[in-house]
């Protein structure tokens, strides 16, 4: 089991990973078909290619170079497989398995011991994929013209923001930017190493300038011909986007873009062959520890597909080389493992990251003040939470692979509490029945539902979305074991988008949503302190409220408290004070129990051709760990 | 008949007003809006609420219904500017063109294939009503009526992968997708078309069997039928002289319904297929509530519909004169 | 078509004058009714169809006492247990004697795919009877009783003739109550589609002139509205707080928005071709008020073609039924229907680890199948010049 003690965090720390002494520019090699094109002179030779100081990746085989990675996107929006699989070169990045942070474009990183200034040395002679050249100008676009711009972003991310005041950046020398914050941003590396990170690194000047009115005199014009509405409308469409240029579809759609990815886009999103093609970079500043020059895959095919069903035909067809995405349930898991031989792959174990398979959110802020009573009830809920069968759910639903736990850190987290992640666990009718009791709701009437404090049947609706087949048959479990001890729960099953809509104007009863935070505590703690509008669905209007003050409603004290610690954790630069400050932000949420945990997430899988080399046999599965990204695709190779 | 084509050109256009607001109205039926999607992605994987509140006002997402109704319309009428999709942040008329050739080319092809199959048995069926043939012909009609394309699709799907292995969806093997158009392309393509052709076109070949047999045997005991028999005309004669041309003539007016009903059932059929026509697309912008895609593609197939509607009649009129009175 | 027609109005005209004659005279002659009873019976697929069909409605009526156990019913001891076959002998060491049983499972769980394997174990005996004890359930509200017409003596033994889902749910009793949402849903849809097409499209037959240019126009437009944005439009702005029948109601009527079109169009052609046709006008001319010739004359007349749209309307909603579920915008779990079982029976996994999922698409062809020739066979006989 792989251990994540989220402390090693630190530039200059990490930084002593990457003491890998600079090759001779002599030894670099590279990929044949770029060979060629050197010796024929529309390539310039690969050490000029290269920056003075490549990157070294350190993988457990040298590759071969050569070969297609066969990979597939199902459905629209699904960008996020193309930034997991070659949309992530941020200024630093995740170790692969992710205890910390090493530098990436950045060769060095320097973090002062207040955490309020950062300096990363880039590497000179860096290129973009057209041969530009990459450099601190291009971060300075960014801050100046894209970060700082009104009109592409309206409010600066609070990832960029210390005490209220925005980031500044500035330009030391030529190889070098410094980021200032007005406060404390002890966050900061962990932000920029998250996949919400790519800013800085995702701007090439050269190529963007055209599109901004800063550089560009004659944009009306050019606004006109493309027949946008504004200058805005045109930067977005030309594949700018304020937070992070990768989840902007238009990026993915246009091969012109200049970037740092180990591929660049050939055949873009949403072209009618049905195919997304990114072919190698040429530029790609990156070499293996014989110097070869990375990537050694020539291209990443996806199979732009609309149903998940015919991904899995296409993966046990073994015409998918390494893919964790849109087939990997535990449902389809039997199928998967069948056709092993067939299909001649082999599964990759992935660690869940999420805390709890599904999280049962009461609405504690709900308008109807007899129901808010109800479910801000403690006892309410710890009766609810006695009532549910966690091993037959897991037996029945997730084929016996779950373990019965509340919505807590994992076991394997620095922040585990097995009291925590236990209380109120236990499957017992009787303690449920003694509960609900002590909560004030014991009589009731002819059907025997339990009364309210209102002299009405308690019920209530549960909203879940249409994902997979698993929850709703979870919650069916579920009405039946609340129906035992007398509470009347029904569920809708409702789309994604409606069930987002209905939590954030806050008209739900409760519902069912995956946990975030079993390990990444720090960036995704929205089950332990309501801060997030969309999925702290106990109490959106406080989180409402946390963005800001004017909106909302404002939350009870302890609420109030977990705010401030959490602003207290932003401002310091002590890991060992963040640490403390984050255990007591998860005491009162064990001490407030604010929504029902069921079990464990079972590990996902990965299927991995067996000529297809690199992948480890266990990692991480996660969102701000972006896997497989920090696992290093580029050293990904294929065998005979 | 120059009065009557005027005439029906002429009630066309309310029809046209009235479908463009219906079509925007029903993408806006759904509480939430694009941006609500775009919310509501995998968890953790959402954006910040202050930038979404600043798309919703570039996007003009926050202004009354009618002011964007009149924002895209006009953009249509006037400029031919379909609007732009939010989800793809491209215009909606680079999206839908390369896609609705495809879903023509499929539809014909399987229209050509539903005329091919019904028509002949249609005959054979009225022709020698109650026999076994018939039974035979009814039945495998049926059941072609009667299985969901989804189902028929799928398990079509999982029968050439687990018996002949064959890489599934789409419409060309891998080594072809880029390919330059070759002979090799083609074959390749009618390899993977049948699939698809099948699928769409059991439904309509049952309904239109029925209806030729209908027809037909609504013809066949006329006096005429007894007349030509009287003269000595052979029974193949008979028949395919007069009352099957007659019986072909709904046949003509079903057309205008026929590609609607093939779009939409190509749509479900598409989607577990993996074609790249409109169906998927138009599937998945409703349901990201990608309104100006959403709402251009249901506003092109209704008026393609419509005009289909009116050419159908034009052809009925000047086939059958009687019916110009109708109007 | 509408020659056929119209001979179909003068023969009952006729029918309706001999028989008075016959009341005078003394003769039997044979009602219309009997008439078409005769022709229909000759069609042979077309009486089969009538006895499936019928077959179903019992179910629909009787799903507490047809199915052995609720559809919410689920034991995780058989999540994907394969179908039991009724066997109806049994043979000891005294031979062959009747006794009907299931044989039971012996499970084995296999380490890496997680997944169960179940055989039959001739061991495990569980004799099943009819008229079994099970779980109690009042039928149409009513009686309370705890009979089921077939299943296991003991009400724990495994009982799945149709195999168990991913729940360990009985497929049977589930593909019995999902009958009864499906060949209802039908029945109102059809019902629904009925009243407003027999009545736009008489008043836009009857009338003519604007009123008709206008209906037509409607029906125009919601025909070229495709149907997939239709649905998920309406469908989606159906209130979530509705319960659960309200829902299903909702859904019967957005499907009732196809049906209608087409059901008017044809009561309009039928007013068209009948309205001016001699025994219409002689009426007329007898003084008989234009409700009365409508009643008397017209929609007697129409009542077979009317029945043939009917059953031939239902499997067009039963079908779009599952098509809804298939695009996950129509009813929804815990509402048991055959769309929502095909719904969760649609994937790979099903197909490969427990096909008899499919049994609820064997009973859509089924259905569909059985409600077409019961249409055609009703329409061929309401056609007295056919043989």
């Amino acid at each position: 089991m792989l251990k994540i003690p989220f402390t090693l965090t630190l530039g200059a720390a990490a930084a002593a990973v990457l003491t890998v002494a600079p090759l001779g520019a002599q030894e670099y090699r590279q990929a044949p078909q770029l060979a060629k094109m050197a010796e024929e002179g529309t390539l310039p030779p690969v050490a000029e290619r290269l920056p003075d100081d490549p990157m070294v990746v350190a993988m457990d085989e040298i590759g071969d170079y050569g070969g297609d990675w066969r990979t597939a996107i199902v459905g629209g929006l699904d960008n996020s497989w193309l930034i997991r699989t070659i949309g992530y070169e941020h200024l630093v990045r995740w170790t692969p398995d992710w205890t910390g942070i090493i530098p990436n474009v950045a060769a060095n990183v320097t973090a002062s011991d207040d955490a309020t200034e950062f300096t990363f040395d880039l590497r000179p002679g860096m290129k973009w994929s057209d041969g530009e050249p990459f450099g601190v100008d291009d971060i300075m676009f960014w801050y100046n013209d894209v970060l700082m711009n009104p009109d592409l972003t309206p409010s600066v991310p609070a990832s960029f923001t210390a005490a209220g005041e925005p980031v500044t950046v500035t330009k030391v020398d030529e190889d070098t930017v410094s980021f200032k914050f007005a406060g404390p941003n002890g966050l900061f590396l962990r932000f920029l190493a998250s996949v919400h990170g790519c800013g800085p690194t995702s701007y090439p000047k050269h190529y963007f300038e055209t599109f901004h009115p800063t550089y560009n005199e004659n944009l009306d014009s050019l606004v006109k011909d493309e027949g946008v509405s504004g200058w805005v409308d045109l930067f977005e469409r030309k594949g700018g986007v304020q937070s992070c240029i990768s989840s902007n579809p238009a990026f993915w759609q246009a091969t012109e873009i200049p970037t740092l990815h180990p591929w660049a886009m050939a055949t873009p999103y949403g072209d009618s062959s049905g195919q997304v093609v990114a072919e190698r970079n040429p530029f790609y500043w990156k070499v293996d520890e014989e110097g070869r020059q990375l990537p050694y895959i020539d291209r990443v095919v996806y199979a732009a597909l609309e149903d998940k069903q015919t991904l899995l035909l296409q993966v046990l067809n073994g015409d998918i080389d390494m893919m964790s995405r849109g087939f990997n349930t535990t449902d389809n898991r039997r199928v998967v493992v069948e056709n092993e031989e067939r299909g001649n792959y082999h599964l990759a174990t992935k660690i869940a990251e999420s805390g709890n398979v599904m999280a049962l959110a009461l609405n504690l802020t709900h308008k109807d003040p007899v129901k808010r009573e109800i479910f801000n009830n403690k006892d309410f809920r710890i009766g609810l939470s006695h009532a549910i069968n966690r091993q037959e759910i897991s037996d029945i639903v997730y084929a016996s692979q779950l373990k019965p736990r509340q919505l807590a850190p994992l076991p394997d987290s620095p922040f585990y509490d097995e009291e925590m992640a236990q209380q109120y666990a236990a499957y017992d009718v009787d303690k449920a029945n003694e509960y609900l009791d002590k909560a004030g709701y014991g009589d009731r009437d002819g059907n025997g539902v339990r009364l309210g404090p209102d002299g009405k049947p308690i019920s209530f609706v549960v909203e879940v979305a249409d994902v997979f087949n698993n929850w709703p048959d979870t919650l069916e479990l579920i009405k039946g074991y609340f129906q035992k001890v007398g509470i009347d729960m029904e569920l809708r099953v409702i789309d994604r988008s409606l069930l987002v809509n209905r939590k954030t104007s806050n008209d739900h009863d409760a519902a069912v949503w995956g946990m975030v935070g079993g390990f990444d505590v720090f960036l995704s703690p929205v089950w332990y302190l309501p801060i997030d509008g969309v999925e702290s669905a106990y109490g959106i209007p406080w989180a409402q409220y946390w963005n800001n003050p004017d909106q909302g409603q404002e939350p009870p004290e302890h609420v109030k408290k977990q705010f401030d610690l959490y602003r207290q954790i932003a401002a310091t630069g002590d890991e060992a004070k963040q640490s403390e400050l984050m255990k007591e932000i998860l005491a009162i949420a064990k001490e407030q129990f604010y929504a029902i945990g069921i079990a464990s997430n079972p590990d996902s899988y990965t299927v991995v051709k067996n000529n297809f080399h690199n992948v480890p046999d266990v990692y991480f599965d996660g969102w701000t760990y972006p896997d497989p990204a920090p696992l290093n695709p580029a050293a990904f190779w294929i065998g005979e | 008949m120059a009065i009557y084509i005027f005439k029906r050109i002429l009630l066309m256009i309310p029809t046209l007003i009235l479908v463009s607001m219906i079509a925007f109205a029903i993408i806006q039926a759904p509480p939430g809006d694009f941006l609500t999607t775009l919310m509501s992605g995998e968890a953790g994987e959402t954006v910040d609420v202050v930038q979404i509140e600043a798309m919703r006002a570039r996007y003009g997402l926050d202004q009354p219904i009618w002011v964007q109704y009149w924002k895209w319309i006009s953009g249509i009428v006037f400029h031919g500017d379909f609007g732009e999709s939010f989800e793809w942040k491209r215009p909606v008329n680079e999206l839908i063109w390369d896609r609705f050739g495809l879903t023509v080319l499929i539809s014909s092809i399987t229209l050509v294939f539903i005329w091919v199959v019904s028509i002949p048995i249609g005959i054979y069926s009225a022709t020698n009503k109650y026999s076994a043939g018939d039974y035979v012909f009814t039945v495998f009609g049926f059941i072609g009526l009667a299985i969901p394309n989804f189902l028929l699709a799928l398990v079509l799907m999982y029968i050439s992968f687990q018996y002949f292995g064959q890489s599934v969806g789409g419409l060309f093997s891998p080594a072809f997708v880029q390919a330059p158009w070759s002979f090799a392309r083609v074959g390749d393509l009618l390899a993977h078309l049948w699939l698809p052709v099948i699928i769409i076109g059991t439904a309509g070949t049952a309904s239109l069997i029925r209806i030729m047999r209908a027809n037909l045997l609504d013809e066949l005991p006329k006096p005429y039928v007894e007349a030509a028999r009287a003269r000595g005309l052979s029974e193949f004669r008979i028949r395919v002289k007069y009352p099957v041309r007659i019986a072909l003539n709904p046949l003509v007016s079903a057309l205008a319904w026929v590609f609607p009903a093939l779009v939409s059932g190509d749509a479900i059929t598409s989607i577990v297929l993996n074609l790249q026509t409109t169906g998927p697309l138009l599937y998945r912008a409703l349901q990201s509530q990608d309104m100006y895609l959403a709402g251009s593609l249901i506003l092109i197939l209704s008026v393609l519909t419509v005009i289909g509607t009116l050419l159908s009649d034009l052809l009925l009129a000047w086939l059958d004169p009687r019916l110009r009175a109708e109007v | 078509m509408g020659n056929a027609q119209n001979q179909a109005a003068v023969t009952d005209a006729l029918a309706e004058e001999s028989a008075m004659k016959a009341a005078e005279t003394g003769f039997r002659v044979a009602t219309p009714w009997e008439l078409f009873w005769w022709k229909f019976k000759s069609h042979k697929l077309a009486l089969i169809s009538a006895f499936v069909v019928l077959f179903l409605y019992v179910m629909v009526a009787f799903a507490e006492f047809i199915a052995p156990v609720s559809p919410a019913t689920y034991n995780g001891r058989y999540v994907f247990a394969p179908p039991q076959g009724i066997h109806l002998f049994m043979t000891d060491d005294e031979g062959w004697h009747f006794n009907p049983h299931v044989k039971g499972y012996s499970i084995e769980v296999d380490p890496k795919t997680y997944g169960k394997t179940f055989v039959q174990d001739p061991e495990q005996v569980f004799p099943v009877r009819l008229f079994a004890r099970g779980e109690s359930y009042r039928l149409w509200g009513l009686f309370e009783t705890d009979r089921h017409l077939i299943g296991p003596v003991d009400p724990g033994a495994p009982f799945y003739l149709l195999g168990a889902d991913r729940l360990g749910r009985d497929v049977f009793s589930r593909l019995v109550y999902g009958t009864r949402i499906s060949m209802s849903i039908g029945l109102v849809g059809v019902a629904i589609s009925l009243i407003l097409g027999v009545f736009l499209g008489g008043v836009s037959g009857f009338y003519g002139g604007v009123i008709d240019s206008v209906i037509q126009r409607l029906i125009e437009i919601l025909r070229s509205l495709p149907t997939i944005p239709l649905w998920m439009g309406l469908s989606a702005a159906i209130p979530l707080a509705w319960p659960q029948w309200q829902t299903y109601l909702a859904i019967t009527v957005i499907l009732s928005l196809i049906g209608w079109t087409a059901l008017a169009r044809e009561v309009r052609g039928l007013f068209l071709s009948v309205k001016n046709e001699d025994f219409v006008s002689s009426a007329r001319l007898e003084g008989m008020g234009e409700f009365r010739i409508t009643r008397k004359h017209m929609l007697p007349l129409f009542t077979s073609h009317i029945i043939a749209t009917v059953s031939l309307t239902i499997p067009t909603m039963i079908l779009a039924e599952t098509a809804l579920s298939f695009l996950g915008i129509g009813l929804q779990p815990p509402t048991v229907s055959w769309g929502v079982l095909l719904q969760e029976a649609q994937n790979i996994r099903s197909i490969a680890v427990a096909p008899w999922l499919f049994a609820p698409g064997v009973i859509v062809v089924i259905a569909v199948l059985a409600l077409n020739f019961l249409g055609d066979g009703v329409r061929d006989a309401a056609d007295p010049y056919q043989t």
